[in-house]
């Protein structure tokens, strides 16, 4: 337990940033019939989130420190790419006071900005540990 | 094993302990540096407001939901309008007391395309306007023409980007600087623009207007008053003697809002002094107990042969650790909370909110993490005091 405690933070904020971008951060809804530009910006957030937290939970279960740390390096560099994605890759909508920009864009850069942190730390503690063991 | 090394070690022993201090610091750190930036921010948006409106007085069509459309357009950024007899100026350049008047316009542009919403739109008068411009110069120094606009820090619109208000291409010419007020999200333009776009809505069947004509209209009425007018009686003056319109003292409409905000800032700053005194409270308490269970520990380090003054040094040492990870956390976590979520806290609030800058909230942030600082220690210290002039023998003779 204690050893995994950076993999079990980062599958903690992989899963937040899945499930938040789905629920309580998620983007601007349907108008009018149609899904704007920030809907599609939320999907990618979701997908990459879901592909973090499946990387996150091996992170968690396999033994070998040369896997783990390049799965920490993988999670490290698909976080650094979320942070990107609301209003840089795609585009939001045209009001700040919009639910997009007010709450689902700066939720999501705190919290991949967190996993990168982590599964950046993680990373470097990962390939040290597994530079001795060889 | 470094004796310079005997704080962490101990904090590392009672891990517990350790933790339940350093949430006090940061529990503490995050109110004040909370509370700080708050306050700061309110005041900030409310003086920006102030400065934008520029008018002694403002006339508006009768009705006190007009009034309150004017606040929420001014606060709240909610779109609105409302129109009145454009006879109504000159009746008013008429009146004993006033210096200078303009026109503005106020129309809601329709959310036609893909990722927009209905927008606020002011028309000014470029001939006679006074409070707009003075502000507008910081955006775009010339003058607008036809279908040019200039948008609020609220809108995604780039410089140079054009924008469709009711099918009509308009052109971004200036951005302005944020205000922390509904005006954020508003979109200036001229009065002959905003003619041209109650026109535009008329022919999507969008009936801004029932019967009258653009040229006949005008939203609201800007008032100066000249050089020593009392602006109370012109105010009451413009009330009594002119019908369908409703004057309402600029200052006034501002120390309403003032008055509330003020009575959240004393909220604010009684509930951070609060959870000041409460963690103070149990930072000395923490430090007391655990003073009580350490008897022995210090008596033993002075046995073999720690100085009085190496003994408190060893508790200020623990104490400031454990303050100063707590304080630095509290005030990263208050930073990280507040200020990417500031538009949504200011949208939820309804409050205009403009942070301070960035100079100003590291200035602030230290002196937070300082003030921690020094209370923890002063919460030690009573403890450093009494654990320095432990009788040894007694305590080790007698186990307390």
């Amino acid at each position: 337990m204690k050893k995994n405690i950076i993999g079990i933070a980062e599958f903690l904020l992989a899963l937040l940033l899945t499930v938040g971008s789905l629920t309580i951060f998620k983007a601007c809804g349907e108008h009018d019939g149609k899904y704007m530009a920030c809907h599609w910006a939320q999907n990618a957030v979701t997908l990459i989130g879901a592909v973090i937290s499946i990387q996150a939970l091996l992170r968690i279960l396999l033994k070998n420190s040369g896997i783990k740390a390049g799965l920490a390096i993988s999670i490290f560099l698909s976080a650094v790419s979320v942070i990107f994605i609301p209003g840089h890759v795609f585009s939001l909508c045209m009001m700040d006071t919009m639910r997009c920009i007010s709450t689902f864009k700066p939720a999501v850069i705190v919290i991949a900005s967190l996993l990168a942190a982590a599964a950046g730390s993680d990373s470097i503690l990962g390939i040290i540990k597994a530079g001795k063991e060889k | 094993m470094k004796l310079s090394f005997l704080p962490v070690l101990n904090l590392r022993r009672k891990p517990l302990r350790t933790i339940a201090l350093i949430v006090t610091a940061m529990v503490l750190s995050a109110a004040v540096f909370g509370g700080y930036i708050f306050i700061g921010a309110l005041q900030k948006g409310l003086d920006s407001l102030q400065q934008r409106l520029g008018a002694d007085i403002i006339v508006l069509p009768e009705g006190a939901e007009n009034k309150v459309d004017l606040q929420n357009i001014l606060l709240q950024g909610t779109p609105g309008y409302f129109y009145m007899d454009k006879s109504v100026t000159e009746k008013l350049a008429a009146v004993e007391g006033v210096d200078k008047l303009s026109t503005q316009y106020f129309l809601v542009s329709a959310n036609a395309e893909c990722c927009t919403v209905q927008v606020q739109i002011i028309g000014f008068d470029e001939q006679s306007d006074f409070t707009v411009k003075p502000w507008l110069k910081e955006a775009f120094g010339g003058d607008l023409k036809d279908n040019e606009i200039i948008v609020g820090a609220g809108l995604s619109t780039r410089v140079g980007h054009t924008l469709s208000l009711y099918g009509v291409k308009c052109k971004a010419v200036g951005k302005l600087e944020r205000t922390g007020t509904g005006l954020d999200t508003a979109v200036y333009t001229t009065n002959e623009t905003v003619k041209r776009l109650i026109r535009a809505s008329a022919e999507q069947g969008i009936a801004v207007l029932s019967k009258q004509s653009p040229e006949d209209v005008v939203s609201s009425v800007y008032i100066k008053a000249a050089d020593g007018a009392d602006i109370d009686e012109l105010a009451s003056k413009i009330n009594t003697d002119i019908d369908g319109v409703q004057a309402v003292r600029t200052r006034s409409m501002m120390t309403e809002t003032a008055d509330k905000l003020s009575v959240i800032s004393e909220s604010a700053a009684a509930l951070t002094a609060a959870v000041w005194v409460l963690a103070a409270v149990i930072m000395l308490t923490v430090f007391y107990i655990t003073a009580n269970e350490r008897k022995r520990e210090f008596a033993v380090l002075r046995t073999i042969g720690f100085s009085r003054k190496k003994l408190s040094v060893l508790v200020l040492t623990e104490a400031l650790i454990t303050a100063g990870a707590g304080s630095a956390a509290g005030v990263m976590l208050t930073a990280l909370g507040v200020f990417p979520f500031v538009k949504v806290i200011e949208h939820k609030t309804a409050l205009p909110l403009l942070m301070p800058n960035i100079a100003a909230v590291v200035c602030s942030g230290a002196a937070v993490i300082v003030t921690v600082l020094l209370t923890g220690t002063a919460a030690a210290a009573f403890s450093a005091h009494r654990l320095s002039h432990i009788d040894t023998g007694k305590i080790l003779r007698e186990g307390c």
